[in-house]
């Protein structure tokens, strides 16, 4: 009998190595040096930050850097008040062939603009972007602006992307907007709309609850059965060990676990970030119907909507076959017909030599230090703000 | 508490560790009292249920055994008092909605508040009380006692959902006269840290995507490859959750030195529907054969038209057990068909019937056929409406789109976990020998325990620990 309890001791003990020794994140790195790839110091780490124009969190908890942009724009009182929209492309920086981490807080092409344009007049330029934004996810920022903030903005640069078409859902970062009761009666009502964006808005409000450990123990009893002695413990239980740290360590511990199995993927499978993408499909139906909802809640509340196409890497195209993109570029093309709005092609506007490089070669999303500098240029000539 | 919650494996730690310090003499009473407390963690007032049924069920056993001569009557009303409770809390709003659509009633002239908290379990302890009642009612039951019949229903490692348990296995063991060996605890804790991994890594990674990909408002917009996956998916992700609710369940009873019965045998390598269903929570499948079947076989042994007729009747049912919903219905009922099928296909041919024993081949080629229907059935099972069944199975047997529309990442865990499921038996089997091994040599003895062991268990805390952030119910707790 010793023995087995020997053997839980022992597996005590591996489990505290696994956990804090990052053993997953030792793995990653093997895989790294054996199959080669991206050097992670390519993806800068330092960035210029400032909540009065960024939503720092980038999509991990925005509720307070909304509230706060809000607090800031009634002070500021400029007479526009511009929201940038998009994914990693916007606040990220990999460097390119021949770029050196300057060791200084850098801008991305969405600070440079609002710099240039708040120090020309009276602008107020906010970024508010996550990686891998789906537009069920621009929809729910929308909806806080457009129905919940005090302060409005007067204008909204959404960037469509290729690959933001086939994302769908609304992260769990972002539920937290469902703090405000405000936003949460007009979540309530968009979910119960017959629509695909109404179907993320109800996954997310359910998955919200199960967050906040409010449903009750089953499907039928949620009205009305309260929270038990077991969900009292469980939430106690919970918090502790967030409070002794494990909580991080198990979340550190699943990126990297999740790491090891993405570059398998790489490696083994050869499915790489380059890899060429269809479009179609319930993730595109659903993108489509929750743009055409941005636009239709904009123009509700005064704010004008500018599209751009974001650029592509001329060394790593996104979509699988030309009908994919022209599947791509027609629901930009109808979503602007339709609403009136002013759509930008910035699609070839960087080039090749500015691209990142990560894992498998040309990075098909971030650009480097002088993609950026390209990138601003290029928006303040467009027209688009 | 859920089985994979934190708190359950404290009170489980704790539960066990003080059943072993109590004497012989208190256990019973205690382990009740433990399955009391266990159940009043989601709600102190469910505790009134079971206890109210046990002891209806207690008081017409009892009057059958004292009035042979009206066993029947007795049988009548515990089993009639037993689904009149399950009808109430289960099947009210969808009897009462399905007269209101029939007869054009408007939702108020139902009548009474229909929104009635549904008791977790309740579909499971009331087959237990139904068993109980038949088993007296057959003589495999000499003697009641309220005390062992309060266990057999409410002993918590299978209050919840399952595995339903029958007289002759749990309660000769309710003595808890077994002392505490080593095996009893390794036993317990390698099928626990299985559940664990199946529950949140494997059955919670698939649940996102079932939960987006079955959205109703979407269900046109899926291509025919997104449809099967997402069927395949939620196959797996249905067998992995109840899988770990099983295994956690025989494991805890394990740790108390209670052998529960097993309910999976890798069920997608059945090679037909009835074998599908020797493996497929094996302990609903013999109480619906023990109980349902075999008494109408025994009925119309000669007439095939009206036992392949049951055969669908009776899965329907089965299927309307699982829920409230006309979608439970028609997965019964297409389980019910391709059973009928292959009894009359077995008749027909008379030859041994195709199945697990064929050459490898024929083998490949039944699996395959058994497992495409038992994907189709998941449709109806996980779709919101008939409607969206309808939308869907089109899109799978008629559709010609071959595009993907979700994350490959989906595809790819739906595969791999397809690919886990197909390794699984040779998975066990090594992992046993290897064990078996190790009884026969001290060497292979010290390392199984002392470095295999430890590394497979710590893994399966860490992987638990790491993807515990999805609070996601089991879904057999709805049933």
């Amino acid at each position: 009998m010793r023995r087995e309890f020997a053997t839980l001791g022992i597996c005590a003990v591996f489990a505290a190595v696994i956990l804090h020794g990052h053993v997953f994140g030792a793995v990653a790195k093997v895989l790294t040096t054996v199959f080669g790839g991206g050097d992670e110091a390519a993806a800068l780490k330092l960035y210029a930050q400032d909540r009065r124009t960024q939503e720092v969190s980038n999509g991990a908890d925005p509720l307070p850097s909304l509230q706060d942009v809000v607090v800031h724009w009634a002070s500021e009182k400029a007479e526009r008040r511009l929201v940038v929209m998009g994914n990693s492309q916007t606040y990220a920086v990999i460097l390119a062939p021949g770029e050196r981490d300057p060791g200084v807080p850098v801008q991305t092409y969405v600070d440079l603009v609002g710099s240039r344009i708040g120090t020309a007049g009276k602008a107020n330029v906010y970024r508010l972007s996550a990686p891998n934004l789906s537009y069920a996810e621009a929809l729910w920022y929308v909806t806080y602006l457009s129905l919940v903030a005090p302060v409005k903005p007067t204008d909204l640069v959404l960037q469509l992307n290729y690959e933001s078409f086939r994302k769908s859902g609304i992260r769990d970062g972002m539920l937290g907007l469902l703090r405000d009761p405000a936003f949460a009666r007009a979540a309530a009502e968009t979910a119960r709309s017959a629509t695909p964006f109404g179907a993320a808005f109800e996954q997310a409000i359910k998955r919200y609850r199960e967050l906040e450990g409010k449903s009750g123990p089953t499907g039928d009893a949620k009205a009305s059965a309260p929270a038990g002695f077991g969900e009292i413990a469980e939430v106690a239980i919970r918090k502790k060990m967030d409070a002794v740290g494990i909580g991080t360590e198990k979340h550190t511990a699943k990126a990297e676990f999740l790491n090891v199995l993405y570059l398998l993927r790489v490696h083994v499978l050869r499915i790489t970030p380059t890899t060429p993408r269809p479009l179609a499909g319930a993730a595109y139906e659903g993108s489509v119907s929750a743009l055409d909802e941005v636009a239709t809640r904009c123009r509700a509340a005064g704010i004008t909507v500018r599209l751009f196409l974001a650029p592509q890497n001329p060394g790593a195209r996104m979509w699988r076959t030309e009908a994919d993109r022209d599947r791509y570029r027609g629901a930009a093309q109808s979503l602007s017909s339709k609403f009136g709005l002013r759509l930008v092609d910035l699609e070839n506007k960087v080039p090749a030599e500015q691209w990142g490089v990560w894992i498998d070669g040309p990075d098909p999303i971030h650009f480097g230090l002088k993609g950026h500098e390209t990138m601003a240029a290029a928006m303040l000539s467009s027209g688009l703000f | 508490m859920q089985f994979s919650s934190y708190s359950y494996l404290l009170f489980l730690a704790a539960a066990v560790l003080l059943f072993w310090a109590l004497p012989v003499r208190m256990r019973r009473v205690y382990v009740l009292v433990a399955s009391l407390l266990f159940y009043a963690s989601w709600g102190v007032s469910l505790v009134v249920l079971p206890i109210v049924i046990s002891t209806v069920t207690y008081g017409c056993a009892r009057w059958m055994l004292q009035r042979p001569e009206r066993k029947r009557a007795g049988l009548v009303a515990g089993i009639g008092f037993v689904l009149a409770v399950l009808v109430y809390f289960k099947y009210r709003v969808f009897l009462l909605s399905g007269l209101a659509n029939l007869f054009g009633w408007s939702g108020s002239a139902i009548g009474g508040p229909l929104a009635v908290v549904l008791p977790l379990g309740i579909s499971f302890y009331t087959f237990e009380a139904v068993s109980y009642l038949l088993d007296v009612r057959q003589g495999r039951v000499k003697e009641v006692k309220y005390v062992d019949l309060l266990l057999f229903v409410l002993f918590w490692p299978h209050l919840m959902a399952g595995p339903i348990v029958r007289v002759r296995e749990l309660v000769p063991q309710l003595g808890f006269q077994k002392v505490f060996a080593g095996p009893m605890l390794t036993a317990g804790v390698n099928r626990i840290a299985l559940g664990l991994v199946q529950k949140n890594v494997f059955a919670n990674s698939l649940g996102g995507w079932v939960e987006d990909g079955f959205v109703p408002r979407l269900a046109r917009a899926n291509s025919t490859i997104d449809v099967w996956a997402l069927a395949v998916a939620f196959g797996l992700q249905i067998y992995f959750d109840f899988a770990a609710y099983s295994n956690i369940a025989i494991g805890s009873a394990h740790l108390i030195g209670v052998t529960l019965p097993e309910n999976f045998n890798y069920p997608y390598w059945a090679g037909n529907p009835s074998e599908f269903w020797a493996r497929w929570h094996m302990t609903l499948s013999r109480w619906v054969r023990d109980y349902l079947f075999f008494p109408v076989n025994a009925k119309y042994s000669g007439r095939k038209g009206v036992l392949y007729l049951s055969l669908v009747l009776i899965m329907s049912a089965v299927g309307l057990w699982h829920g409230a919903g006309w979608g439970f219905v028609i997965w019964g009922a297409m389980h019910g068909v391709y059973l009928a099928v292959f009894r009359a296909y077995q008749s027909w041919r008379g030859l041994d019937v195709p199945g697990a024993k064929s050459g490898w081949a024929a083998g490949l080629v039944v699996r395959a056929i058994t497992l495409v229907g038992v994907v189709a059935a998941w449709v109806p099972f996980r779709a919101a409406s008939l409607e969206q069944t309808a939308v869907l199975l089109k899109t799978m047997f008629a559709g010609m789109d071959f595009r993907i529309s979700y994350s490959v990442n989906f595809y790819l865990v739906t595969a791999l976990l397809t690919l886990y499921c197909v390794a699984e038996p040779w998975l066990i089997r090594g992992l046993e020998g290897i064990e078996g091994r190790a009884k026969g040599s001290a060497a292979w003895g010290w390392g199984v325990d002392l470095v295999l062991r430890p590394v497979l268990w710590s893994l399966a805390v860490v992987l638990f620990l790491a993807f515990d952030d999805q609070d996601t119910i089991f879904i057999y707790f709805q049933f």
